[in-house]
């Protein structure tokens, strides 16, 4: 799955570290989902995408 | 998803595997692992022997489900994936590689049989290496 999840942290100048501190998961969690090598939750996509004030089809797209 | 991988991965399907597994081992283990040491200093009748493991297997299970539920709400969902995941992995190779080593036609022609210890190591290396392959290449399918 794509997420823009990286563009919209650089768009804050958040680190890693500072997005996974908002969202409560891991740094590694956080680069796990912006390289597409995890898929998050469903409570975590909203999460997200609360953080971001988007909804979460604007954030993640199944390619479909 | 094809017919027949929706039909062999049903729900249905999955649960009766796992209750004849379940079912199956409990019973297997509480017959037959009782009467297979009467010698020894504390033996008990099979019947009540039998009826310990069982209940200790289910209690130990329903435990181990209480403490991964804990775990699920202290990690958060990509730990708690990777964690799960490589643990699957981890059961697989000890099965598989029981399978492998204890064969006569395989690997038991060379090695001693495993015991009950190896069977642990070979659960126990199973996880970490699929922990570090999940870490490394994610956990998408």
């Amino acid at each position: 799955m794509n997420n823009r999840l990286k563009v919209l942290r650089a768009e804050r100048d958040w680190s890693q570290a500072e997005l996974a501190s908002h969202l409560c998961v891991s740094r590694q969690a956080v680069n796990a989902i912006e390289t597409g090598k995890h898929d998050p939750s469903l409570p975590l996509a909203f999460r997200i995408a609360r953080l971001f004030e988007l909804r979460i089809e604007e954030i993640f797209d199944d390619g479909k | 998803m094809t017919r027949l991988t929706r039909s062999l991965y049903s729900s249905r399907l999955l649960d009766i595997t796992f209750a004849l597994m379940g079912g199956g081992a409990i019973v297997v283990l509480a017959v037959d692992t009782p009467s297979t040491d009467p010698a020894g200093a504390a033996s008990v009748s099979p019947l009540l022997g039998g009826g310990i493991l069982a209940a200790m297997i289910v209690a130990v299970a329903l435990l181990m489900c209480k403490a991964s539920a804990l775990d699920r709400r202290c990690a958060d969902d990509y730990t708690y994936q990777t964690l799960a995941l490589s643990a699957v992995i981890g059961l697989l190779t000890m099965v598989v590689g029981h399978a492998l080593w204890a064969a006569d036609f395989l690997l038991g022609r060379w090695l001693p049989d495993p015991g009950a210890g190896d069977m642990v190591l070979l659960a126990l290396a199973g996880w970490a290496i699929g922990y570090l392959y999940y870490r490394l290449r994610g956990t998408v399918a």
